[in-house]
């Protein structure tokens, strides 16, 4: 059981070493055919890292996004830049090209900042993946044990102190620790940004064809899925309007 | 028999005394028509009546008619059997000028020094009828030389396809015709219409019915229907005065003519509008039909920001141009688009309506970068080929340049969004050109059993730690017990070296006795000073052990230092320890 366990993290390990090389030289490749202006080619490449490789980086999603613009294909590439930001929040090459990639887009939907406290406190968590928060809270019990031995061992008072003081920080770090893990993982449950593939969507009051229509949406536009029903997703706009649209009409970022 | 001849006669005789003299004090003045309904092209004829000698009779203005005949006097007055009876009246023959309920005001007349009125007399005009002929009628003898033709060119026509109606007037070339005017004006309801001007009324030669007339273009019309199904279209009456030659010549030999009066319609026609077929009617068919050209234009393709540039969405060709809007298009939002500028050149001859409608938009873009403007798709239904045609335009791409100069009305709202960075660097980046990739489908760790169990871990290892230390204390603490334990695991130490030694006579030996002594020490608590034989045995004695036991151990140790120095066998020496670990594990039960 262990060592099948094992053989398969090793096959895991080499194989995922293999197509980091394969897909470094397929993304030079592809860099290469942008310069060529060869963009068609370019996308090419740059998929065949993602759906045979099966490996991504911001960077990639990034080239992408430009080839796309560079094709004056909108949704694919706002998607991509989007999915770039997603793995790198504070790229501000990023930001500036995807500024450029909107501005094409027909549709310039306001917006509204989000403020506050829960707001912070979602900055704060999204800093970390949750799979990083769990380690960050493994790492820091491990070390509140160190505190505990150190504490229970000392002789000199002084230091006995240290540790525990040191001990009931430590227990508060990894509890947050924790509490921001399931956070984490239930934003990327329920945030859900996706990109308007459609030129141009009718975004209908109610999930049925026959519904009145409560806005149109462009291609490009970004919007934020809230719910799923049969073929409808309920979607809401940056600035806060909502509706039901089709499910081919948009593509989720997360999926 | 006779008699009642005679009573019957004289009954006569005295009423008509009666009457008479009624008649004589009552004045009776009454206004009459001669038809209470008539239509527009009809004439109704007035007679004011009064029964004795009136005099300053005044007509009321006919408001609404034309006298075209009257007034007209005539006096009646007889003496029939010694009665006198008397009837003036004035008739006068009107014709109407508009359609409705018209009345007749009162006639005025004044006799005896007191003045008399009639009661006002409706008439109803209805729309222009045709007349019956009648060979007979003197117009009718007008109307055989005179015709107004309304030629429709097609009676069953699809929505928006052009209709044309000319209407015609024939005349004898003899008639003079004079004073022309038209009477009712027919609207078109359910069309849209354009009435063509002629700038000069001419005559020209004309056949009509296979006789020659002079003819008159009167009027042209194009018409285009907006509305499906039978539409009537209401006639055109036109009112004319007519010279007719009489035949006869005056003093001068030149002809003498009279003149007529007259009133004819024609173009009153029902029109069968098709709708346009709905296979294969393009979504947005906006509905144009005729045939058409369609063009989007824009005056440059590469600009700098805050410049402007035109775009034009244009349909030129022949067709219903001013009775359909031009497709609009979308712009990237990063464009500053005005209002469209609306323009229509349009010429409209017979043929329908020609020329080139066009939108003009005046664009500033506000941001630099390459935008395209997709494809716009226009689509007219083919009245030559009865079917959908749709002509897409060309995709425009724009290229915007920077302009330094330039600050964007956009960017300053951007600014409040706290995206200044954004703006800030505001060329396009390109692509990077290193990466490090990571698998798209990462193993979960929060949430797994490993994670679970890295988590606690540390805490279950805290209490252990506790425990353990406080064994160990315990440990430290127990001197005496240590002591035993020492002993006892050293017996069993040298034990298992007399095993290894097993066939080396003297470390064997050796070996065994250490370990009985040690053993000795541990369960006796005795010192090593104070191992005597006797010693031994009476504390193992007074400790309750079995007597025999006892001499079998004295005996062992007797063994084990008598065999260093004797000869033995390996049997021997297996046949020791077997002794000693049976008298070990006994006393170890007893004690």
């Amino acid at each position: 059981m262990m060592t099948k366990k094992l053989i398969y993290i090793l096959v895991l390990v080499t194989n995922f070493i293999f197509a980091q090389n394969n897909a470094k030289k397929q993304f030079d490749d592809a860099n290469e055919l942008y310069r060529k202006e060869n963009y068609t080619g370019a996308i090419q490449k740059y998929e065949s890292i993602i759906n045979k490789d099966k490996v991504e980086s911001s960077e990639l999603y990034f080239n992408l996004g430009n080839c796309y613009y560079k094709l004056g294909k909108i949704a694919p590439s706002i998607y991509n830049f989007e999915k770039a930001l997603l793995l790198n929040p504070d790229d501000e090459t990023i930001k500036t090209n995807l500024n450029f990639a909107q501005k094409t887009g027909i549709d310039d939907i306001k917006v509204v900042p989000e403020v506050g406290f829960s707001n912070f406190v979602y900055k704060t968590i999204s800093v970390f993946d949750y799979n990083i928060w769990a380690w960050i809270a493994v790492i820091l019990a491990l070390v509140f044990l160190l505190f505990f031995i150190g504490y229970y061992f000392s002789s000199r008072t002084i230091a006995k102190r240290i540790f525990f003081v040191g001990m009931f920080i430590l227990i508060v770090l990894v509890i947050s620790s924790v509490v921001f893990a399931f956070l984490e993982k239930r934003f990327e449950k329920t945030i859900r940004p996706a990109i308007v593939f459609e030129e141009v969507v009718n975004v209908k009051t109610e999930p049925k064809i026959s519904a009145e229509n409560a806005f149109i949406v462009h291609e490009g536009a970004k919007v934020f899925v809230k719910e799923t029903l049969d073929n409808w997703k309920r979607i809401q706009l940056t600035d806060k309007t909502e509706g039901w649209i089709k499910k081919e009409a948009i593509k989720e970022l997360k999926e | 028999m006779g008699k009642i001849g005679k009573m019957k006669k004289v009954f006569l005789i005295l009423l008509l005394l009666i009457q008479t003299a009624l008649l004589a004090q009552e004045i009776k003045f009454e206004a009459k028509v001669s038809k209470s309904s008539i239509g527009l092209n009809e004439k109704v004829q007035v007679t004011f009546s009064i029964n004795q000698d009136g005099d300053n009779f005044q007509p009321p203005n006919f408001e609404g008619f034309r006298i075209v005949g009257g007034p007209f006097q005539s006096t009646n007055f007889s003496w029939i059997n010694g009665v006198k009876s008397f009837a003036r009246s004035y008739s006068y023959i009107l014709q109407p000028t508009q359609k409705g309920v018209l009345t007749i005001k009162q006639g005025v007349i004044e006799y005896n020094g007191e003045t008399y009125k009639t009661l006002p007399v409706k008439v109803t005009v209805t729309d222009a009828i045709e007349i019956p002929k009648d060979p007979n009628d003197p117009d009718y003898k007008v109307g055989e030389g005179l015709h107004l033709v309304a030629e429709v060119s097609n009676a069953n026509p699809y929505l928006n396809e052009p209709v044309t109606v000319v209407y015609k007037l024939y005349f004898d070339p003899r008639f003079q015709v004079r004073n022309v005017q038209e009477v009712e004006n027919p609207k078109y309801n359910g069309f849209y219409s354009q009435q063509i001007n002629i700038d000069k009324l001419e005559a020209v030669q004309g056949r009509y019915n296979g006789q020659d007339y002079a003819m008159v273009l009167w009027r042209k019309v194009i018409l285009y229907p907006q509305e499906t199904g039978a539409k009537p279209l209401e006639p055109l009456a036109i009112n004319l005065d007519i010279d007719v030659p009489t035949g006869r010549r005056n003093f001068f030999l030149e002809p003498e003519y009279k003149s007529v009066s007259k009133t004819i319609s024609a173009g009153a026609k029902t029109i069968n509008v098709k709708p346009l077929p709905e296979t294969g009617k393009p979504a947005n068919f906006a509905g144009a039909v005729g045939k058409f050209n369609f063009e989007v234009s824009t005056s440059k393709t590469e600009l700098r920001t805050g410049e402007s540039l035109d775009l034009e969405i244009s349909v030129s060709g022949t067709g219903n141009l001013k009775l359909f809007t031009l497709p609009k298009t979308e712009f990237p939002s990063a464009f500053e688009v005005f209002d469209p500028e609306h323009k229509e050149q349009v010429n409209t001859p017979l043929s329908g309506m020609n020329g080139k409608i066009s939108d003009k938009y005046t664009i500033i873009p506000q941001f630099k970068g390459k935008y395209t403007i997709k494809p716009i798709e226009f689509s007219y239904f083919d009245l030559a080929t009865k079917s959908y045609k749709t002509i897409t335009s060309k995709e425009i791409t724009i290229n915007v340049l920077d302009n330094p100069n330039f600050t964007s009305s956009k960017s300053q709202v951007v600014e409040n969004n706290n995206k200044q960075q954004v703006v800030k660097n505001n060329t396009f980046q390109f692509i990077k050109l290193k990466s490090d990739f990571v698998l798209i489908h990462k193993e979960p760790f929060f949430g797994t059993k490993l994670f679970y169990g890295l988590l606690f871990a540390p805490f279950l290892i805290i209490p252990i730690i506790i425990l353990a230390r406080k064994k160990k204390e315990a440990i430290d603490a127990d001197e005496f017990g240590n002591k035993i334990r020492r002993n006892n695991k050293l017996a069993k130490k040298y034990l298992s070296e007399a095993k290894k030694q097993m066939g080396n006579k003297i470390p064997f030996y050796m070996a065994m006795e250490r370990a009985l002594h040690n053993f000795l020490k541990a369960k006796l608590h005795i010192e090593t000073s104070e191992m005597s034989k006797e010693n031994i045995q009476e504390i193992l004695e007074s400790k309750k052990a079995e007597p025999e036991t006892i001499n079998q151990f004295i005996q062992l140790m007797n063994d084990c230092e008598f065999a260093r120095y004797a000869p033995a066998t390996e049997v021997a020496m297996k046949q020791d320890f077997e002794k000693a670990v049976t008298l070990i594990s006994n006393l170890e039960k007893q004690l």
